[in-house]
């Protein structure tokens, strides 16, 4: 129970924002359970008062029927109130865990999303949470009901009618309020759990075959994928019906001991009023009031399904969410501030060994003593085939993770002396796989820069040279990308990726081959109205396209995690032409030409 | 709102299911109302014998026995049902994704017809339809419907037993208030209709955008923009949540109706007339009591209601969205097209019979376009494509962004439909075959290739589920990238990921070369394999390209000059018109 109280206990401490609606929903249930029960008691104690004092019958009945008519209206909008507090704390509550949980998981990015699956997180954050709601919206009420109805209930009835007629009912309805409950809660824990894995597993798989239906369609694979999905749902099936039975048990159980506990009564009762104990109007209303007691003392068996699910739920949100960001914010003691104007990036010794990961064990050094400085607003080329540590250092550049030895100064400043924000907003990285969002293309540019006119827009895009692309859209600017960007080409993409990165004002802009889709006079052309328009900007230009070295102020050539200075000459010195010899894919890679594009020579793999 | 070709959304099954619960519950309705006339009795015994009547006391125990068991056998099989039903919407809706195909979803701009396409065409929203949404659906439609159903006709049961057992009049006076109940209840889904599905589509289109940035949070951070994306959620959330309270504060009110009448018409009334039939001599002392009693029994609709809020609105508005899902058509249904090509007068109709065509003179092109025309609503795309490709020829088509390229792929893919006599395969009108038989005679390989989180087997048995491990090698090593497999940690077994996590783009595009050629069709559709490669991982895929047995058919969608460079002939669509490169 320990670590499912603990886990209570968290929750709680989230509810705080809902805790005034909550205890006021609480509240309404009980007086309105109180309400349930007068009601009742009074029509049988009525009832058996005509029966005992006929003469008195018009009396007794005008002023049964007004009490009762009271209780009803009072009843009625207590239940009001209780459900309406109840959807607050609800939707509240939702809201809340959602914006929470998201904030929790972002500042986790980009370190964390090579190795969780978007789906999983996804199921994770919002069916976790909608389970986690039903804890706050529709657990505590109906618990705390269940705590404080029955008991009081039974505790009048021992005051005013009869001690040993409220003992008689008191097993039955603890039996009901505690014990019930906790039926097979053992395995229904369990149970929940499995349920909810093989739960998020189907979403993962449902996510990646609608992402995937081309190709399942192209390769007509659309049967075997159906039953992979059907193969998937067998535990699921297995699950829900076991959670299903354990509700049944209650509910079976909980029904037997009510009816039971009535009959009881009902023969104790007559014996008590036998011995003249009792009146049989107050042998009466204790039926009714015992029998009304039951919808309360269930409230904590109605819930505990879903108690399970929450707990179950809960845990896996919190593991995701208390992971902690591989890379801080510095503590304002240390926080430094930048130098005006532009900015040198220095590297001094820097080795960087990527952190192990599910799926990825720990592997060799991706960067080892690196060091270089790329003077202020000068452009500097980083050349290299690919996987050869190129992206890394644009990354540590960034703070998705820290170097394990060596230190980066950006304008002087060790990065880890900046705030995340500062630095991000002056380091602008262009990369390959920027992801465009589902609206227009002008929100996607408005994302580094959330004030930027539409001539803004426009210059941005005029030196990205995707201006006359946009124009040509049916609706311009305001033209949706699709999902994953689908109506944008790869090279649209990445010339968009440039001018929301122009847009930002970042001093320090690294192009991560963005030239690659590009062809060469495009390419030039890019960087001259680049370099006219920003010419205080410190350019990093991460390629393995050779061409792309010429008139740089620096070269820097990377080879499995070792950088190297040299120049634009030095590299593109001819070597021989490659033989074309069929070598383990392990061999050396060095600089040649590339036969067949002719133009630029490229490092290729022989 | 229901097309013709809707499948039903569950099984023959589920009927019987809401049967039985509908048949149990009121059974166990009726114990429980015997057990209250039992008390009655027990007491009126006493009053007159002044003894237990022993008897009686063990029928009402029976009673309670048999309503508790009967309660919770409904809950058995419901619950079971529940589930199996889930699996069988889950199956339904997928099967119905496949079948709609990837046009539908990529090309959101051109379908003017539905308006909310944007919404509820996305990954997310369709994700959470088949997870969450069949869960909602197949347990509101098993383990609510019936036993609330059941809820609604016990009063009947109940009046019943009071008719029988204990008088007429007040089961008839009772009986007149009883139409309440699900005049009310009705009153009440109407009223919540408009609500339940307004708040679910903000609620799947939020769920949507939350994926949207979870996908994107890369980017996110690197524009310094997640604090940003945090705040701009947060604050559709509450607007949404706003909006739902406003219209609660509003419906709500039926609670405080429904409660009042019930407490009013059921309690109230049966306590009135308990005293007034017992002093008029109608019914004895006891018979008022157990009438007190029976009412609580009339109040099972309203405990009803409150649950409509969690499981009844949830899963109707599930079930809506499933329906309207499942009324889209795919451009192409293998029912239509089967039977529309036969015997068509196209132009290329001399080929159609296809048989020996080995051995005649002239030999029948693997590819046959003849003037083709396709126009996505009145924007014509492609006009007058007439392209015949021999069998192992190689031809690269080249032309700028919306030059029509992607759409005469699509034409070939069977994803949008033609005419028939326009596209002939060996010779055979595509029309005449069904869009699987289509598809099956081409293997395409993608500017982006998606790689399923699976082993490297497993992504490969798309291609062919039957192939055994020598066949996955001899591809694999076709296509230049068996010895990247064979240095990963496990080999085929090895899990690659999400999007192709853990492989660079050249290893997925490779990979996806092998797939293709698993497939046995000998005609490939390569749509700028190199698109997304880096110029060093472009030259392994023409390596791999390059390794294609000449028997294979190759068209090519191209714009980098190495590509083209390994075509046969080069030609160049323009406006939507193709036209011969000469060399």
């Amino acid at each position: 129970m320990t670590p499912r109280l603990s886990l209570m206990r968290r929750l709680a401490t989230l509810a705080r924002p809902v805790m005034t609606p909550l205890i006021l929903s609480a509240l309404c249930r009980i007086l309105d359970q109180f309400a349930g029960i007068a009601l009742l008691s009074v029509a049988a104690y009525g009832a058996a008062t005509s029966a005992t004092n006929p003469a008195d019958a018009s009396a007794t009945i005008t002023r049964t029927l007004t009490i009762m008519v009271v209780l009803a209206l009072v009843k009625a909008v207590l239940r009001y109130l209780e459900q309406y507090t109840g959807h607050y704390v609800a939707f509240s509550a939702l809201e809340h865990l959602r914006v929470w949980a998201f904030g929790r998981i972002w500042p986790q990015a980009p370190a964390m999303s090579t190795s969780s699956h978007t789906g999983d997180i996804l199921s994770k954050v919002t069916r976790d949470i909608d389970r986690i709601e039903v804890f706050f919206a529709h657990t505590i009420a109906p618990v705390t009901a269940a705590l404080v109805v029955p008991l009081s209930s039974l505790a009048t009835l021992a005051v005013w009618a009869s001690p040993t007629l409220a003992l008689t009912a008191l097993p039955f309805v603890l039996a009901v309020t505690w014990a019930v409950p906790f039926l097979g809660t053992r395995r229904g824990a369990k149970t929940a759990d499995a349920l909810l894995a093989a739960r998020a597993q189907q979403a993962m798989h449902v996510t990646e075959t609608v992402q995937g239906v081309r190709d399942i369609v192209d390769f007509g694979y659309e049967h075997p994928r159906l039953q992979q999905h059907a193969i998937l749902d067998a535990p699921i099936v297995t699950h829900t019906s076991t959670m299903w039975r354990l509700v049944a048990l209650r509910r079976g159980a909980s029904q037997a001991l009510m009816y039971v506990s009535l009959v009881t009564l009902a023969v104790v009762g007559l014996g008590l009023y036998g011995t003249g104990q009792l009146s049989l109007p107050e042998v009466a209303a204790s039926l009714a009031a015992v029998f009304a007691t039951y919808s309360a003392a269930r409230g904590l068996e109605d819930v505990m399904t879903d108690l399970e699910k929450a707990l179950a739920s809960a845990q896996r949100l919190f593991h995701l969410t208390d992971a902690p960001p591989a890379v801080a914010d510095p503590p304002v003691s240390e926080t430094r501030e930048l130098p005006a104007g532009p900015l040198a990036v220095s590297f001094n010794n820097v080795t960087f060994t990527y952190p192990p990961a599910p799926g990825r064990p720990s592997c060799a050094p991706a960067l080892t003593g690196v060091t270089f400085e790329a003077r202020p607003g000068t452009r500097t080329v980083i050349a290299g085939r690919s996987g050869a540590g190129k992206s890394t250092l644009a990354h540590l550049l960034l703070r998705v993770w820290d170097p394990n030895a060596g230190t980066i100064h950006l304008g002087g400043v060790n990065i880890c002396h900046l705030p995340l924000a500062t630095l991000r907003s002056t380091v602008a990285l262009v990369s390959q796989n920027t992801h465009l969002f589902n609206v227009s293309i002008a929100e996607n540019l408005r994302l580094a820069n959330p004030d930027a006119t539409l001539k803004e827009l426009k210059t941005a895009c005029g030196i990205a040279c995707i201006d006359q692309d946009i124009e040509d859209f049916p609706a311009g600017y305001d033209t949706r990308v699709g999902e994953f960007g689908e109506n944008i080409s790869g090279g649209q993409r990445q010339r968009l990726a440039l001018a929301r990165a122009l847009l930002s004002g970042a001093r320090v802009l690294i192009l991560d081959e963005h030239t690659s889709h590009l062809d060469e006079a495009t390419a030039a052309q890019v960087r001259d109205s680049l370099r006219t328009a920003f010419p205080e900007v410190t350019l990093i230009e991460i390629t393995h396209r050779l061409g792309d070295a010429a008139g740089a102020d620096l070269v820097l050539h990377v080879d499995g995690g070792v950088l190297q200075e040299t120049t634009a000459t030095r590299l593109l010195t001819p070597l021989p032409l490659p033989v074309p010899l069929p070598l383990p894919v392990e061999s050396g890679i060095v600089p040649t030409f590339e036969r067949e594009s002719g133009h630029n020579p490229t490092f290729v793999s022989r | 709102m229901t097309a013709p070709h809707t499948p039903p959304l569950y099984s023959p099954r589920a009927t019987t299911i809401l049967r039985a619960s509908i048949a149990l519950t009121s059974t166990a309705a009726l114990a429980a109302a015997l057990l209250m006339v039992c008390i009655g009795a027990l007491i009126d015994a006493y009053l007159t014998t002044s003894v237990i009547a022993v008897p009686l006391v063990a029928v009402a125990a029976g009673c309670a026995g048999l309503s508790a068991a009967l309660t919770a056998l409904t809950i058995v099989i419901t619950g079971q049902g529940a589930a199996r039903e889930e699996q069988g919407l889950r199956a339904t809706l997928m099967n119905h994704v496949l079948r709609l195909g990837p046009t539908d979803r990529s090309e959101p701009n051109k379908h003017s017809d539905t308006g909310n396409q944007q919404g509820t065409d996305r990954t997310g929203a369709l994700t959470s339809m088949m997870t969450d949404g069949a869960e909602r659906a197949a347990t509101y439609r098993l383990t609510f419907l019936g036993p609330t159903i059941a809820a609604m006709t016990s009063p009947l049961v109940v009046l019943v037993v009071i008719a029988v057992s204990i008088d007429v009049v007040a089961a008839l006076i009772l009986l007149a208030l009883v139409p309440l109940i699900p005049g009310l209840i009705g009153g009440f889904r109407r009223a919540f209709g408009a609500v339940s599905s307004r708040s679910r589509d903000q609620r799947q289109r939020l769920a949507a955008d939350y994926l949207d940035a979870l996908q994107g949070l890369n980017t996110l951070q690197f524009v310094g923009a997640a604090g940003w994306m945090h705040r701009k959620l947060a604050a559709a959330g509450e607007v949404n949540r706003r909006t739902i309270m406003r219209l609660l504060a509003v419906n709500q009110v039926v609670i405080f109706l429904t409660d009042a009448l019930f407490s009013l018409g059921m309690v109230t009334v049966a306590a009135a007339l308990a005293m007034i039939r017992f002093n008029s001599g109608d019914i004895t002392a006891g018979q008022a009591v157990a009438l007190v009693l029976l009412s609580l029994l009339l109040l099972e609709p309203m405990n009803k209601v409150g649950e409509f809020f969690y499981v009844g609105m949830g899963g109707m508005a599930a079930e809506r969205g499933m329906k309207r899902f499942l009324a889209l058509q795919p451009h192409i249904s293998d029912n239509d097209d089967a039977s529309a090509g036969i015997g068509s007068p196209g132009a290329g109709s001399a080929h159609n019979g296809g048989v020996g065509r080995g051995e005649s003179a002239a030999p029948v092109p693997a590819v046959n376009l003849n003037a083709l025309n396709f126009s996505y609503g009145d924007t014509p795309v492609l006009s007058d494509v007439s392209l015949a490709v021999q069998p192992g020829e190689h031809v690269a088509i080249t032309g700028r962004t919306g030059a029509g390229k992607s759409t005469l792929l699509k034409v070939l893919q069977r994803h949008v439909p033609t005419d028939p006599g326009a596209v002939m395969i060996h010779g055979t009108d595509v029309t005449s075959m069904t869009a699987r038989q289509g598809r099956a005679r081409t293997a395409t390989v993608n500017q982006s290739t998606f790689l399923f989180t699976a082993s490297v087997r497993d992504n490969l048995l798309i291609a062919h589920p039957q192939a055994d491990d020598n066949a996955l090698w001899k591809a694999l090593s076709q296509a230049n990238i068996a010895a990247d497999i064979r240095a990963m940690p496990h080999g085929l077994d090895t899990i690659i990921g999400e999007r192709g996590h853990g492989l660079s783009g050249g290893q997925a595009q490779r990979i996806a070369i092998a797939r293709a050629l698993l497939t046995g069709a000998d005609i490939l559709i390569l749509d700028e394999p190199t698109a997304h490669v880096d110029l060093a991982g472009e030259q392994l895929i023409l390596e791999a390209l390059r390794n294609i047995p000449s028997h294979h058919t190759v068209l090519t969608v191209a714009h980098r000059p190495t590509l083209i460079a390994a075509a046969d002939r080069v030609l160049h669509l323009d406006n939507g018109t193709l036209t011969e490169v000469t060399s």
